[in-house]
């Protein structure tokens, strides 16, 4: 399908030195795309430039989204080499803590990370300054937005937020022809889930995920697949959807 | 809170996402291609932000730039 080529695109991947957002930003550059690589780590973000085609046509960025200041200043450094074709908003924290033991600070660094510092690019990328029109943002939320998961409060709390903001973000942006929709992974084989599989349990993750996952633990790569199809001409008539690619989970 | 005619513009400019240049006092509001629906409530939002309380009538009312403009600036 010629649809689903990305040349001549310019992609800022927020998210990209591991997991799902590296993955985009491999399979984005090989479908043709120059991408902007942001996250705090700047040798990882380099890491994942060196497995990328073209790597000397992208640019790392290194900058902490837990931080409302770092924003504005990414953005102006990605839009040098010209105007945004799209999106994908893969950075996230996802903290496990009782409700009982939440501190102020778990709150405000898990909704900034990871709905803060998203609409605030969101609100960027939304002037002509930054965003061209026809492009394409994809949010990676989380089935945690749709399903309750004990001691997640905040994490799933912060991507239904990422949801219901996605299907307002794709009205108004309508107008310049800009899609915006949310990729909801189930669990998914990243750093941030293997952190989660030592706080339960090796064993006793392995045991339970067919239970709760009938086609097993999803691979960063498939999310990549749909959040590269989200971004293409394939998908020009799609926005303001909650996309599961979840193994079966919500089911 | 003071406004210039200059910064009047400048937030006019913010809400349409246009350049402060592409406005003339003459512009009429409806021939710029940011100034719907959507962009009226940014103004609004924008405007009591910079300390000018704008009321729907009121913006009903404007038909040019110079309306906006006479109705921030000082």
């Amino acid at each position: 399908m010629q649809n689903l080529a990305l040349n001549n695109r310019r992609l800022l991947i927020a998210g990209a030195s591991s997991g799902i957002g590296r993955a985009c930003a491999i399979l984005a550059a090989k479908q043709g795309a120059t991408c902007v690589l942001t996250a705090r780590r700047l040798e990882a973000l380099e890491e994942t430039r060196a497995m990328m085609e073209r790597p000397e046509t992208h640019l790392c960025v290194p900058a902490d989204l837990s931080d409302a200041e770092s924003i504005h200043p990414l953005m102006e450094t990605a839009v040098q080499g010209g105007l945004l074709d799209g999106i994908v908003y893969a950075t996230g924290v996802s903290p496990l803590i009782p409700v009982s033991a939440l501190t102020p600070e778990d709150i405000e660094l898990t909704f900034q990370t990871n709905l803060f510092s998203f609409m605030e690019i969101v609100q960027l990328y939304s002037k002509r300054k930054f965003g061209k029109p026809g492009g394409s943002l994809v949010a990676i939320s989380s089935t945690a937005s749709e399903r309750s998961w004990t001691t997640g409060s905040l994490y799933c709390g912060s991507k239904g937020g990422m949801d219901a903001a996605i299907r307002v973000i794709a009205l108004e942006l309508a107008a310049k022809k800009i899609r915006a929709n949310a990729i909801l992974p189930g669990f998914t084989d990243t750093p941030m889930v293997e952190k989660t599989r030592c706080a339960i349990g090796e064993d006793k993750f392995t045991k339970q995920l067919p239970r709760i996952q009938p086609l097993g633990i999803v691979r960063p790569e498939f999310i990549a697949e749909t959040a590269c199809f989200l971004l293409s001409d394939a998908a020009a008539q799609i926005s303001g959807v909650t996309f599961p690619v979840d193994g079966g989970v919500l089911s | 809170m003071i406004m210039t005619k200059e910064e009047a513009l400048e937030l006019f400019a913010e809400v349409v996402d246009c350049e402060v240049t592409e406005l003339k006092d003459e512009t009429v509001l409806d021939d710029l291609e940011g100034w719907d629906s959507v962009s009226k409530l940014g103004f609004i939002a924008m405007s009591r932000r910079a300390g000018k309380k704008i009321s729907s009538d009121q913006l009903r009312g404007f038909t040019t730039v110079a309306d906006v403009v006479a109705a921030l600036a000082d």
